[in-house]
């Protein structure tokens, strides 16, 4: 997958990820969780990475934070935030971009709070690891009053009652608790924003809300966001751009509007197929047939192949080429949209 | 834990007979399962390895009695070692592990308590998982007050010093090895582990086929007996190990403090010594107390690892740590 | 957290009752009945045994011995001890007392600060001949045969290297001509070591206020500062030498109580640990580039804590035992070595008496254990 384009049309784009590879070892061999992914994201831009449960989405996004368990190992690939690759750096220099330029809404905020402290004083906790940005400078006990301000302001923000920053976690709902995690996430001020799976436990109205708050507050903080989810229609929702994960691979990235009304990728389609539209369209619902396969003996040549309905046998052979250009591609040997071999 | 892979009551035509002859084919299945999962864990395996060892030296005494020791030499109580000019004698051809200060061969003592702790720990463990497994299941079943008179007698044997009480208990009745094991059975079956298991007995009762047993008519003791309490075996299984450490180790404390009515046992032997003033003479006088507490100690930790590694087999949640 | 906290005193209430009813029915269970054990002994005059009669209501029928047990419990009238006639249970039991609760209190606080320090970091930093070897001495001394390992300590530290005495409370030839008794000394010695406790405690305490807490060699000076005043107050006293003769008795028991208890805890906290450290809220620490340390004690070990502490009571019982079992290999005269010595000259009247207030000492730390745990867990406190 190297010859994946690498220049993007943004200029100056905030992270750029370049043919990132982690490998989990364990007793049945390494797991390929993320094999060779390249995309970028821009400035006050939403990117949203959609696929299966176990396409290496979540490991992706931990990964770019260098937030892996002990078995994974970063095998290859860049990833450069800002102008700085963040792949050789060391946990202790990881940790100055952690929250206060990188922040992340975690896949089921609930266990991403603490229960044994207030909420606020998780937040502040944050604040406190990167000196208070944000605050000016004074004696600690007056920059912590402020801090206390602020996460009042954020809560605000979040659409929470400030008076709930005193609360432990076990006392507020799953919505509230979820509000709470992105307020969190804002604290430091970070550029960037990675929300792995922010509203999949939230019933759908407490969802949708949610939802609409967060893309308000990216345009308010011109923050870029990463969203991971495996919900399609979520996507269309936020996202400026789409990338589609199979298998630890990205197999099609583009324009919102372009992927999802004109699919290149065979299983960016059957994606598609297999979610109702929000906007109500009538439309049969096409599961995809087959299992995602394992990430420890992938498929040869394309990763899809066996699941696809247009394979043939350069598809079970040989890695198939990027189709398209620029922010707009697929890997694949028969797109959609060209002739039928 | 094959409660899930069970089938459903309608393929068991003939009722019960039929029922448990199913359990045991899948509990067979399921065992040679759960071996592997079990041996996957070297810390269990060293466990049965040492248990077996012990077993051996069980099996070994009252051989070794009938054929190449002699009675009167070597009795483990009774004997005497003519052929030492002085008690405690070192270890020699004769007396591989030397003698008592009373001129009885440690190696014969060694094995003999050998049997006495592994009938102490198993009976101890039958009458604790028994009445345990029921008290348990009760106290699920009916909650209320039941379940509260059980679980506060429960805390209650928790928090007692099982120690201080069985030294009390012995001087009130006097104790002989089985009334011991009987009096360690009862405390246990009423205790922690009672707790335990009725927690899991809980998580069985709202499984849905107990609600399809009570809609198809069962009574309580009919779900109890045939539905719950199977359910609740391996758990007890795994309690029953921890159980013989707590046994093993209680006679032996007594013992040492030399006030059980019991023939022969480790405990005893360290009591002996004690009171025959050897235990500071430390290194010299070695085969009278380092033997029969590395015996205790071996025992007691070799149950106990094997109810750890168990556990990480019953339990699921701790596998493949 | 009023009405959780209710609740729990009402169970522990409970449990006393339960318990006080089983003393009741190990009495009853015994062949004969106290009087019959004082007429035997030569050493009581018979008017004592009519007396004995008359407490323990013997000649009454069952349900009113019942309802005068449970009088004489609550007034801490326990009879008169055979071995120590004059002297009443209570009085014995109340010289023995402190000693017991000081080794315990020693141990049990020191075992769980060491037990819980030394699980954390094993399971922080998993794998290596350091995690292997320290399970499996723990194993090896959660398991060990108490007495034995007992007399091993003995063996080695005080006949074998000679660096402290071989038991008992304290050495007669120091003192033969002491100015004051030996339980006043002691008195004195544990009013020590509460005040020390205390101020430390309320230093910590201003220290929070005044958020000085995170400077770590603040409370190592406040504490060096108090246990120094404590030193030269005592060698001014004039008493000092027999206080340090006390002391050097107590190392041993405690050292060894403290040993076989602790490896409980370290187990079960590096059990808990690890489970801890996959929870979500510790990679959310981690991503909020806290520092490891900071993930390590604020969240993983607070949280690991909880368990560890439930099952304090179950430790307790246990330590409990050990207290007995030490003291009377070191024939340090608390209230394990009294119930023991009781038993052995058929005392009943002392060894029920010594068997209720160590049952006593069991259900107090239980409580305090549960008091420990609302404070701990929010999702109690606010119940």
């Amino acid at each position: 997958m190297l010859d994946q384009p690498s220049h993007t049309p943004f200029t100056g784009p905030l992270l750029q990820v370049r043919d990132l590879t982690l490998h989990y070892r364990t007793r049945q061999g390494d797991v390929r969780a993320v094999d060779g992914v390249t995309f970028s994201l821009g400035r006050g831009q939403v990117l949203g990475l959609v696929g299966e449960s176990g396409c290496g989405k979540t490991s992706l996004g931990m990964g770019l934070l260098k937030l892996l368990p002990s078995n994974a190992r970063l095998v290859r690939g860049e990833i450069i935030f800002d102008g700085q690759d963040l792949a050789p750096l060391n946990d202790a220099q990881m940790r100055r971009y952690r929250w206060r330029r990188i922040a992340m809404i975690f896949q089921a905020a609930m266990n991403a709070l603490d229960p044994v402290y207030r909420v606020g004083e998780q937040i502040l906790e944050a604040m406190e690891a990167h000196a208070w940005p944000g605050i000016e400078d004074g004696p600690a006990g007056q920059k912590r009053r402020q801090a206390r301000e602020k996460v009042k302001e954020l809560f605000r923000l979040v659409g929470l009652d400030p008076e709930l920053m005193d609360r432990y976690p076990h006392e507020l709902s799953g919505g509230m608790r979820q509000r709470a995690v992105i307020a969190m996430s804002l604290a430091c001020r970070p550029d960037l924003v990675i929300a792995d799976e922010p509203t999949t436990a939230l019933d759908v109205i407490v969802q949708e809300r949610i939802l609409r708050e967060l893309k308000s507050i990216q345009k308010e903080l011109g923050l870029s966001l990463l969203y991971i989810t495996h919900d399609v229609a979520v996507v269309a929702e936020v996202a400026d751009q789409v990338g589609v994960m199979y298998a630890g691979q990205l197999v099609e990235l583009g324009d919102t509007p372009q992927v999802f009304h004109q699919p290149m990728h065979p299983y960016t389609a059957g994606l598609l197929a297999s979610f109702p539209s929000i906007r109500g369209e009538k439309r049969p619902l096409a599961a995809l047939p087959g299992e995602p396969p394992s990430l420890v003996a992938p498929p040869s040549g394309c990763r899809f192949h066996p699941r696809c309905p247009r394979a043939t046998k350069e598809c079970r052979q040989e890695v198939p080429p990027v189709v398209g250009q620029g922010n707009a591609w697929a890997a694949c040997w028969h797109p959609l949209g060209a002739a039928q071999p | 834990m094959n409660h899930d892979g069970r089938p459903p009551e309608g393929f068991a035509p003939a009722g019960r007979t039929s029922l448990w002859a199913a359990r045991v084919r899948l509990a067979l299945r399921s065992s040679r399962e759960t071996w592997r999962a079990f041996a996957a864990n070297p810390i269990g395996v060293v466990g049965v390895a040492i248990i077996l060892i012990f077993g051996l030296m069980a099996v070994a005494h009252p051989l070794l009695m009938a054929t190449l020791w002699d009675p009167t030499t070597y009795d483990p109580v009774t004997g005497f070692g003519f052929d030492e000019i002085s008690h405690p004698a070192p270890p020699s051809w004769r007396h591989l592990l030397g003698t008592d200060p009373l001129g009885r061969d440690i190696l014969s003592q060694l094995t003999a308590s050998t049997t006495s702790a592994f009938v102490l720990g198993l009976v101890a463990a039958l009458v604790t998982v028994g009445i345990a497994t029921m008290v348990g299941a009760l106290a699920a079943y009916y909650g209320g007050v039941v379940d509260a008179f059980f679980m506060r007698l429960a805390d209650l044997i928790i928090i007692l010093p099982t120690i201080s009480l069985l030294i009390v208990l012995t001087a009130l009745l006097g104790l002989n090895l089985f009334q011991l094991a009987l009096v360690l059975g009862v405390l246990g079956g009423f205790g922690g582990t009672a707790v335990v298991i009725k927690s899991q007995a809980l998580s069985i009762k709202v499984k849905p086929y107990i609600e399809a047993a009570q809609l198809a008519g069962g009574g309580p003791w009919h779900i109890i007996l045939v539905h719950i309490v199977p359910n609740l075996l391996p758990l007890s299984l795994l309690y029953m190990m921890f159980t013989v450490t707590g046994a093993i180790f209680s006679e032996a404390v007594l013992s040492f403090f030399g006030i059980l009515h019991i023939r022969m046992s480790w405990g005893i032997m360290i009591h002996t010594a004690s009171t025959g003033g050897y235990l500071l003479g430390g290194a010299s006088y070695w085969w009278l107390i380092v033997p029969a507490g590395a015996a205790i100690t071996l025992l007691c930790s070799s149950f106990y690892l094997v109810g750890r590694a168990l556990d990480e087999v019953v339990n699921p949640r701790l596998r493949g740590r | 957290m009023a009405g959780y906290l209710l609740r729990r005193l009402l169970q522990v209430l409970v449990t006393l009752f339960l318990f006080v009813t089983l003393s009741f029915f190990l009495i009853q269970a015994q062949p004969g009945d106290y009087s019959s054990f004082y007429s035997l002994n030569p050493k009581l005059p018979p008017e004592v045994q009519s007396r004995v009669r008359a407490q323990f209501g013997l000649d009454r029928p069952l349900g009113e011995q019942y309802l005068l047990h449970l009088k004489n419990f609550a007034t801490g009238n326990f009879g008169v001890s055979f071995s120590h006639y004059p002297q009443s249970v209570l009085e014995v039991i109340l010289e023995r007392l402190p000693r017991t609760a000081a080794l315990f209190l020693t141990a049990t606080v020191v075992s769980f600060y060491a037990g819980f320090f030394l699980g954390k970091m094993l399971a922080w930093r998993r794998g290596g001949w350091v995690e292997y070897s320290a399970t499996i001495s723990g194993v090896a001394l959660f398991t060990v045969f108490t007495p034995w390992f007992a007399l091993m300590m003995i063996w080695l530290f005080a006949f074998k290297l000679g660096w402290f005495p071989l038991g008992k409370f304290l050495d007669p030839l120091v003192w033969r001509n002491a100015p004051v008794s030996a339980n006043q000394v002691f008195g004195y010695m544990l009013f020590t070591g509460a005040a020390i406790a205390v101020i430390l405690f309320l230093a910590m305490l201003l220290l929070a206020q005044l958020g000085l807490r995170r400077r770590g060699w603040l409370p190592a000076a406040v504490a060096i500062i108090c246990v120094a005043s404590a030193v030269i107050a005592w060698a001014g006293s004039g008493v000092g030498y027999l206080a340090l003769d006390i002391l050097k008795h107590m190392v041993l028991p405690i050292a060894t109580l403290t040993l076989i208890s602790f490896a409980g805890t370290m187990l079960l906290t590096r059990n808990s640990m690890l489970e801890t450290l996959r929870e979500d809220y510790i990679t959310a620490a981690r991503a909020k580039g806290l520092p490891e340390k900071v993930v390590r004690d604020r969240h993983a070990a607070r949280n690991a804590l909880l368990p560890v502490v439930t099952s304090l009571v179950f430790s307790l019982a246990f330590a409990v035992d050990g207290g007995v079992i030490t003291e009377s290999v070191f024939s340090w005269p608390g209230m394990g070595l009294t119930l023991l010595d009781a038993v052995l000259s058929e005392d009943l009247p002392l060894a029920m008496g010594a068997l209720v207030f160590v049952g006593l000492l069991a259900l107090v730390a239980h409580a305090v254990a549960d008091v420990l745990y609302v404070y701990l867990d929010p999702r109690i406190r606010y119940q």
